[in-house]
Order: C-alpha cells, then structure tokens, then sequence
C-alpha cells in the first residue's frame, strides 16, 4: 500500500508538474535571447509523459495496434503492462494506475456505497471485447474510455486551445471521480474497460498455469462460470465486429459532410479516425501554432472531440511536426517531417472575386511569396500576375490563408480526405 | 574569437580616424547621396570595412554611445544558402563593426514572414547578432510600432511603423539582394515592408506606390546591400536559382543602391516600377548614367 502511494505521488508530482513546466516553458525568452548557461530550460520537456501514461494502456494500444496495423515504441510500455496481468491480474490497477488510486481515495468518503456496488452491471467487460471487436474491423469503440486517456486529456486541457468543445476534457477524469464519489468502486470494477482487460488477462493467466496442474480438475461451478464468459466473449466480439464494419461501411458511403474537415497530416482515413482517437488531446497540446482544435459537430456526432484544424492565425507550419509523435493509438501516424511535408491535408481554392490581384488588378501574390511548397503558380491577368494553385505541390497547409491581404480572405483551403501523399 | 574582435575594432576605429581626418574633404565635394560602392571579395567583414571605409568610415555614421538601428532581411525560416535572407556573416560583422565604433547598442527589428523563432534560428541571424553582441527585436507586438503621417506619400499617407527604426541615432538597411514575385526585385526599399505591422494595405492600395512612399519618409543613414549571393527567381522565399556576385553595394541613397543593384539581375532600374516611381519622386536617384560607382576589390 506504501509502495502504491509513494509510487503515485511521484507521478502525480511529475504529472501535475508538467503543465506548469510547459507554460513556464512558454514564458521563457526564445533560444537566441537565452545566454548558454539558461539553454537547458528549453530543452526540459516532461511532455514525452503525455505520450508515456496512455501508452501504458493495452486496452488503447492494442485497440490501435488491430485497428490501424501499426504501434510505436511507447507501445511497449502497454506490453510490460500485459506480462504484469496475465501473471498478476489486476495488478497494474491496484499498484499503479493514476487514476484507479483517485478513484479509491474519492470512493472512501462515501462509507453508504458498498452494497449500491453490488447492484450495479458490470459493464467493463462488455466495453472491453465490443471494444475489441470493432478494432478487429478496423473501428475499435471506447477507446475514448480508456482511464489514462481520460487522465491525460484532464492534464492536457489546460493546455489545448480553449472552446466549449475543450471543456470535455477537463470534465472527463471529474465525471469519473463524482461516479465514484456515488458508487465507489462502479468504475473499477464494473465500467473501466482497462480494468476489464487486466480481470480478463489474469483468468487467461490462471487457466493457462492450471493447464500444468492437471492433478487438480477444475471445479463444476468453475467450468460453468468459464462457459458463460466464454459466451459474452463471443458475443460481444462478433457483435463489435459487425457494427464496427458496418459504420465504416456507412462512413464511406454517407460520410461526404465531414470530408471537409483538416486533420493533423498523418491521420489515418476519416472512416477510421474517429474511433482510433482516444480524445486524449496531445495533438492539441503539441501543436506550437495552436490550431488543433477539439472539434463540435463538424466532423459529425461521431467525432466529436477529435482533432480538427483551424488556419487562421496558425498554419501548419512547415518545419514541424509535433502532433506526429503524440498520438497513443497512432490515429495519427509517426511522420518523420520529410514524409510530413509531403503529406497534404487540404487544398488551397482561390475566390478571384475577392482576389486583390483577380479582381483588384494590383501585384499582389502574397500567397506565393509565402507558400512554402511553391503550389501557387502565376497567370498574366491585366497586365498583373495573378495567383493559381499548383494542385500538384499544394499541401494544404494554409500558410496562404493566414496572409492574403484580399477580401476575407481570398485565397482558403479546405480539408481533403483521404490526405494525398505529394509527389518529389 | 577575442583576438579578431580587437584587431576589427582597431581596424574598424583606425578607419574611421583615417576618414575623419582626411575622408571630409573628398566627400565635400561630390553631390550626396548619388554615390555608390560596389565592393568585390570573399570576406564579407573586410569588405564590409573596405566599403564604409570609402564612405567616410564608421564614425560617419555611428554617434558614440548611441542606438543603431540594423534592418536585415531575417523574413524567411530558411538556412543561408537560399539567398532569402541577408548573409548571418555580413550582419555579424556589421553589429560588431557598429558597436567597435563605439554604438551603444545595435538593435535589429524585424516582422518576419515566417513565425519569428524559426525565421531567426534557422536564418543563423539570431546566433550571428548573438554573438556580435546586438539585439534581435521581433516585431510581433503592437506596442512596438508608432503610427505615423507621410506627408509627402501618395498612397501611403500613415503607416504603423517600428518605433526603433523611427527613432534611432543611426539607420542602416542591410537587405539581400533577390527576385520578387511581385516587387520585381526586392532590394533597400522593398526590406522596410518588414518594419511595419500591415502589410496588407501595401499590397492591396498598390505594392510599388507604397513601397516608394515609404522612403519619402524613412531615410536610413547607410544602404549595404548583400549581393554575396543573388536569387535569380522564385523570390521572395525560394529556393530559386542562385548566381554568387559575391558584391556588397553601399550607398547613402537607397534609390541608387536599388538601381545599380537592379543591373546585376540584367534589369534595367526603370522596368522595376518602385525604383522608377522613387526616382520620379526625387527620393533619390535611379538614373544608373548618373550615378558615381566606385568599384572596390578586397
């Protein structure tokens, strides 16, 4: 028990430290101003943590990793996280799990809430292999519940551009802890589908030792009880496969609204988006130009609160990619940044009416002079040259956007999906 | 590293006494302002003190312990090679020749195109005013400019323009010479566009009036155009196609600086429209038969 607390104050310490760390990051002069014995305060960044905690999660990798055919090496953590409960069960949720010691803090202020505990289904499982099933067709559900993206998104939201949208993830981890807080115990050991994973991996562990002990039969209640769980199994995975492939079915055919939407280069296609992001909000966080936002509807009802990109005044800027290394599921693919600027987003659409140049007849191009991939080509109109986009080099990334002087502003760009790779 | 700084104060302050001593007399006599250096070389330092030396030295320009104020072209988040920013060598140099002049401090304001941090890393500029000992100044905060009347503009009547570019004991512009999409040619005058907060209007109440406005009310000290390496085309940001000129041109008339620095891109000044308009509005002069070049190899 003293290990626990000892090891959760550490990385509550660590955690809650992080954010401050950033603003105070933020705070600081740029590189050039700081003299050389001050660099190391640039360099101090905590926030590979964010990336770290929800990688510990089997149930968010692995949901990623059958989804999209793809992990990275944070993911290992979610593999030592796995040896621990097919040997130990709940194990990582009783020693280390941020977010259950939470919940068993707040739940101990409720003295009245045991027998409540007993009346309440236990869904976890079922979240668990629906879960599953879907990533099986390539749309994991409820990755969005997973305990340590909830935490992480509660530590991120302090830091993501601030909308309404933004207010989830503050709310997230609350929600959690005020359920608790009424039924202690409910979202341990009846909701979380974490929780669910490692009950579900330690009997996997303990029949496979018991297959060495065969002096030993098992029980009639025993066998009973692993008949019925194989059934819910079985159930609730074909089950998740179904609606899983039929909602990426349906995404493909009606999804044509939510086409329009930017996503951080790298996604993964929209039909799949949605369910692989865990709504954890690093991407948000990462992005030095602050335009990834936590979406309303405009992605749909079903992708609410994932990530989407507003120009103005950001872009996405050339000689980055940060969100690319955030992204526990991988919803959004490691991109080295040669492989990120020639990913492209969105498509740059010039509107000749409000056009300084189209219809000013003044020299302008200031979207040329700015892009950074040369995808405006120029045409001889009236004596001045006006802009056109090169379809072929445009990358979407909207640095146009943010500086035409024209009418509104006259040159935008517009998401495109699936992203184009941009040829050499 | 010190060793090199004292012997280019030496250098740069035995100049200066030089042409205080001897340097009036001969400049007493030409017409200011329609002379241009053209300096040839390899060391973009000793080119840089060749050039000013002939203009009458440092102290000709910098006031002791006062402010100089250097506008480089630090736009763009490329590295030097692109030629889309002023040579960091040449700024370095430039920043400590100031200060060993005796400056108070050099201060370097500019409203890059790309976000400032990047457009100042990876330009090397940040580093070079580092460690010459001058001040990098983004101009990314409204507090920074002064709104101000240009009585004698046509277009540009008022302007939000950098305060330490406005108020400074010593103005020197440092552009690199280079193609523009649309300014033509982006040399001295067009480089103010990155001390001023609306560029849009420019563009849109049309580019070169108000890029010859402008110099109608902003007249720097010294012109030192980086002809080191020249972009040919895709300018203002490239990459384009280099040519390697390896010139500084200098001058205390910009229109002049812009219009022989024209000629190395095989243009003739009046088709670039700024340097034409400038001329006809008496900023300076851009008839290339009348100006003085004087051709200095280092």
């Amino acid at each position: 028990m003293r290990d626990r607390q000892r090891l959760f104050i550490l990385l509550a310490v660590i955690l809650a430290g992080s954010p401050f760390l950033a603003v105070f990051r933020q705070q600081l002069p740029p590189p050039h101003m700081l003299p050389e014995r001050w660099q190391w305060l640039h360099r101090l960044n905590l926030d590979a943590l964010s990336v770290a905690l929800p990688s510990m999660s089997p149930f968010l990798v692995g949901g990623g990793l059958l989804a999209g055919h793809a992990a990275g090496l944070a993911s290992c953590l979610a593999a030592v996280t796995l040896l621990f409960a097919i040997l130990r069960g709940r194990w990582f949720c009783r020693n280390v799990c941020p977010v259950g010691w939470l919940n068993d803090r707040v739940g101990r202020w409720n003295r009245r809430g045991a027998d409540r505990l007993r009346r309440f289904p236990n869904v976890g499982p079922w979240l668990l292999w629906i879960g599953l099933g879907g990533a099986l067709a390539g749309y994991p559900f409820f990755l969005w519940l997973d305990p340590l993206s909830l935490l992480n998104g509660f530590l991120n939201f302090w830091r993501i551009p601030f909308s309404a949208h933004s207010l989830v993830f503050g709310l997230g981890l609350l929600g959690i802890l005020a359920l608790s807080l009424i039924c202690p115990g409910s979202w341990c050991f009846r909701l979380c589908p974490l929780g669910a994973a490692q009950e579900g991996l330690g009997r996997l562990g303990r029949r496979l030792r018991r297959f060495h002990e065969r002096d030993k039969p098992p029980t009639e209640a025993a066998c009973a009880q692993a008949e019925g769980f194989t059934r819910r199994v079985f159930l609730a995975l074909g089950g998740g496969i179904i609606a899983g492939g039929l909602i990426r079915i349906a995404g493909r055919w009606f999804g044509g609204e939510s086409g329009r939407v930017i996503r951080p280069p790298g996604a993964v296609p929209e039909d799949q988006f949605k369910a692989m992001c865990a709504r954890c909000g690093n991407c948000m966080r990462a992005c030095p130009q602050r335009i990834i936002h936590a979406a309303g509807t405009e992605a749909g009802w079903d992708g609410m609160f994932t990530p989407v990109l507003r120009i103005r005044p950001g872009y996405c800027a050339e000689f980055c990619h940060q969100c690319n290394q955030v992204c526990p599921t991988l919803a959004i693919r490691r991109l080295v940044l040669d492989q990120k600027r020639k990913t492209a987003i969105a498509l740059a659409r010039v509107e000749p009416s409000a056009c300084i140049a189209w219809a000013g007849g003044q020299y302008c191009m200031v979207c040329d002079e700015h892009c950074p991939y040369k995808a405006i080509g120029s045409e001889e109109h009236a004596g001045v040259p006006c802009p056109v986009v090169r379809e072929d080099r445009c990358r979407g990334c909207g640095m146009c956007e943010t500086v035409c002087p024209g009418n509104g502003p006259a040159i935008r760009v517009e998401g495109i999906q699936p992203q184009r790779h941009l040829a050499d | 590293m010190n060793e090199i700084t004292r012997r280019d104060f030496l250098k740069t302050s035995l100049a200066g006494a030089v042409a205080a001593t001897f340097g009036g007399s001969v400049l007493a006599e030409e017409p200011a302002g329609s002379e241009v250096i053209v300096v040839h070389g390899a060391d973009a330092a000793a080119m840089l003190a060749a050039g000013v030396e002939r203009l009458g030295g440092w102290s000709a320009f910098v006031k002791k312990g006062k402010k100089v104020t250097l506008k480089v072209n630090a736009a763009w988040a490329n590295p030097p090679e692109h030629g889309s920013n002023t040579s960091p060598e040449l700024v370095e140099a430039c920043v400590k020749a100031c200060l060993g002049a005796g400056a108070g401090e050099v201060v370097l304001p500019e409203n890059p195109c790309s976000p400032p941090e990047q457009a100042f890393e990876m330009s090397g500029i940040a580093r070079a005013v580092k460690s010459a000992g001058g001040r990098m100044i983004s101009l990314r905060d409204d507090r920074l400019f002064k709104h101000v009347e240009l009585p004698g503009a046509k277009t540009l009547k008022q302007a939000d323009v950098a305060v330490d570019v406005l108020e400074t004991a010593c103005l020197i512009n440092m552009p690199v010479a280079k193609h523009h999409g649309s300014a033509g040619l982006s040399l001295s005058m067009k480089n103010w566009m990155g001390s001023i907060k609306d560029r849009g209007f420019w563009h849109s109440k049309g580019l070169h009036q108000c890029i010859a406005d402008f110099s109608t009310l902003v007249r720097p000290n010294l012109v030192i155009i980086d002809a080191l390496r020249i972009m040919l085309d895709s300018g203002p940001r490239g990459p384009g196609k280099l040519e390697h000129p390896g010139l500084l041109i200098l001058s205390r008339d910009p229109v002049a600086a812009d219009a022989y620095s024209a000629t190395l891109f095989r243009k003739e000044p009046s088709d670039i429209h700024h340097i034409r308009l400038a001329g006809e509005m008496n900023i300076g002069c851009a008839d290339v038969s009348r100006i003085k070049v004087t051709r200095l190899d280092v």
